[in-house]
């Protein structure tokens, strides 16, 4: 991997931080509109989308340790000590 | 109890050897001021100082050497190997000096060899490699290839505490993406004793190092069909621990041999070899390896996630097993 594409590795981070950020931002909203609906189905439906939101966060926080985990190995393999 | 990386888990292991044991002292390519290419030795020089952290010139025969007359001198040397790839530069030392002076003269020889070891790191056919194979059939050697960090930190410990040469592969992508609980209090994992980690009734998957995690994951995977896997880790390969080995196929009457070196001439070959010769009369199908081709590692990703056996692999071939 060149220098380029550790720079790459390091933006794909920033956007997945971001993401896992919006996604933690939208089990948030979903979890309140649950608290605040009145209606069962209502109530269910936003549980529903909030585990999918948290579903979510989890499998970006996963690509996240991963992509890290690589750039400490690509900095060995490149020698960029 | 605290739950560190694998990586931590052997820089613990170091750190505390060196605590213990003033003749314990460590040899390698940058792993002093800078701290190792993967910085496992991180604040090691700052910690015990030039003469115990020694920086080495770019010669794994010259530094290996160095590090087998140490040992004959009583001292405890642990030499790291920038990657595994470059250990057969060393190759005489290890083989020809190393492993031969208890045979010749009853010399003992404690040194650990840290070889980082492994594909799925985009390394290429230089930075990638699994070189067990190279060291499997030399008398007088050890070599160790953990999993976890429970098993890397006890089993690196027992090396350097043993009196043989023992070469330690440790994977280079577990360092930083496996985590684990390990005591607070000092424990070594004996030399020669595999682990079941994971009990099933059908077929034993008998591998090692990071094809351990794809075992489980296909152990998952077929649980829901209603097959169940049994998975042995290996955890020292020289001496093989037989008795591990065929207490779990005893129990399945069937096994899968996992490990992703080539396939050819290694510890897959061997480990089918005894199963063949000891345990016949218990098997109930074919002996199945599964392993990495007998080709360089290649350096492109997709052709790399090819070259290595994946969980697919190893659930399609416990079907095939599961019928018989």
């Amino acid at each position: 991997m060149t220098n380029n594409k550790i720079t790459d590795a390091h933006s794909l981070i920033d956007i997945l931080k971001e993401a896992i950020k919006k996604e933690h931002d939208s089990y948030d909203y979903y979890h309140k509109a649950a608290s605040i609906a009145v209606k069962p189905a209502s109530k269910k439906m936003f549980l529903r989308l909030a585990e999918m939101e948290q579903g979510h966060a989890s499998e970006l926080t996963r690509h996240l340790s991963d992509l890290e985990a690589q750039i400490h190995i690509d900095k060995a393999l490149t020698a960029s000590f | 109890m605290a739950e560190v990386t694998y990586l931590e888990a052997i820089s613990q292991a170091l750190d505390e050897e060196m605590t213990r044991d003033s003749n314990v002292f460590l040899l390698g390519e940058d792993i002093g001021y800078y701290g190792g290419a993967f910085r496992v030795t991180e604040g090691f020089y700052e910690k015990f100082g030039q003469w115990r952290v020694i920086d080495t010139p770019l010669s794994e025969s010259g530094f290996t050497g160095a590090a087998v007359g140490a040992a004959l001198m009583g001292m405890r040397p642990v030499v790291e190997m920038q990657f595994a790839d470059f250990i057969s530069c060393a190759f005489d030392q290890i083989v020809n000096v190393a492993a031969k002076n208890f045979y010749r003269w009853g010399g003992k020889t404690p040194i650990v060899i840290r070889a980082p070891f492994g594909d799925s790191v985009h390394g290429g056919a230089f930075h990638s490699q699994c070189p067990e194979g190279f060291f499997f059939n030399v008398p007088g050697l050890k070599m160790v290839a953990p999993s976890n960090p429970y098993d890397a930190k006890g089993l690196l410990k027992a090396s350097i505490r043993d009196d043989d040469p023992v070469i330690y592969f440790e994977h280079k992508f577990l360092y930083r993406r496996i985590k684990g609980n390990i005591p607070d209090e000092d424990y070594v994992v004996p030399l020669g004793k595999a682990k079941v980690v994971r009990e099933g009734a059908d077929i034993s998957v008998i591998t090692y190092s990071a094809m351990v995690h794809v075992a489980l994951e296909a152990a998952q995977v077929l649980e829901a069909e209603g097959i169940s896997l049994e998975v042995v880790d290996l955890r020292t390969l020289l001496p093989l621990d037989k008795n591990g080995i065929y207490d779990s196929v005893k129990k399945t009457s069937k096994a899968i041999i996992l490990y992703e070196a080539t396939r050819t001439g290694g510890v897959g070959a061997e480990v089918a070899a005894l199963l063949s010769e000891d345990m016949f009369d218990h098997l109930d199908g074919p002996l199945i390896r599964i392993s990495a081709p007998d080709t360089p590692v290649p350096y492109s990703p997709p052709m790399e996630e090819f070259y290595m056996p994946r969980v697919e692999d190893v659930v399609k071939a416990a079907r095939r097993l599961a019928a018989y």
